[in-house]
């Protein structure tokens, strides 16, 4: 303390670590009062463009592929993972299917979405809720093993959590079953 | 600093919020800890029940602002407990 320099640093330097205790006792007691999982229900509504690509010279020359685009509609509820530690939440929506004789698995994201957290913790329970109607999957279904003809997929609804403090954890909300349709369209 | 030197400005002002008193220096030690531990205990407790980590961050990092503002150079307030010294007796040295 015998000069400014001194006197600053030890200042500066203490601010910093009652920030980083005050950090760790927002990631241990972000779970406090709060248990439960998120529901989630989702619906496919229609398939698209369900065609059968050749390998030409303009898409890469290597395979044929099948392809598809599809229509859902999801319902969530996120309030039991609203806590002060939570930034965002990263919802995706994941297609699992596996060949029928083979058995090589296959995972292909189909549709993604940033969720923040909403200020006011008094409208949680409110502005909770995501409703999406309609909605267009981002990216298509490709597979080439040209297996997707009345296949049985698994449409697997995925949220990553992502607090301001902390481990960044994947939890898989639920696990829908559907069957392609006999022919391309 | 050799005879017949004297400092510019910016020095003697460097020099000027430097030096502060032994006393000082100890209530400074003291308080600034007492002062931003309350502050930090307080928000937390408050962002808690807001539930808005932010408050307790800001207002950490403000208090130590005003700490450092208020604490650290060398007020006249600091300065009140001057020790002692004695008298230079140039006439021994030679």
């Amino acid at each position: 303390m015998y000069s400014i320099t001194a006197r600053f640093n030890q200042i500066v330097f203490f601010t910093s670590w009652t920030l980083v205790v005050l950090s760790l006792l927002n990631q241990g007691t972000a779970y406090f009062f709060k248990t439960g999982k998120p529901t989630v229900d989702l619906k496919i509504l229609s398939v698209d463009k369900f065609h059968h690509y050749k390998a030409t010279y303009y898409n890469g020359g290597a395979t044929d592929w099948d392809q598809v685009t599809f229509k859902f509609s999801l319902e969530a509820d996120f309030e039991p993972v609203y806590n002060w530690n939570l930034k965002q939440l990263f919802l995706y929506v994941n297609v699992h299917h596996e060949h029928q004789e083979k058995g090589f698995k296959s995972d292909c994201v189909i549709y993604d979405k940033i969720i923040s957290r909403p200020d006011d913790p008094s409208s949680w329970s409110t502005s909770s809720k995501l409703l999406l109607k309609n909605q267009r999957a981002e990216y298509p279904l490709k597979d080439i093993h040209k297996q997707l003809r009345n296949a049985t997929v698994n449409f697997e609804v995925w949220v990553e959590v992502m607090p301001y403090v902390g481990y960044i954890r994947r939890e898989k909300l639920g696990d829908f079953e559907y069957k392609m349709p006999q022919q391309y369209n | 600093m050799a005879e017949g030197q004297s400092d510019t400005f910016w020095k003697s002002l460097y020099i000027y919020f430097n030096e502060m008193d032994f006393e000082s220096q100890l209530f400074v030690k003291k308080i600034y800890k007492i002062i931003i531990l309350t502050v930090a205990i307080i928000s937390f407790i408050i962002a808690f029940f807001l539930e808005r980590f932010s408050v307790c961050v800001y207002s950490t990092i403000g208090a130590s602002v005003l700490c450092i503002l208020v604490l650290a150079p060398a007020w006249p307030m600091w300065k009140k407990n001057q020790p002692n010294w004695q008298q230079a007796n140039w006439q021994k040295q030679k």
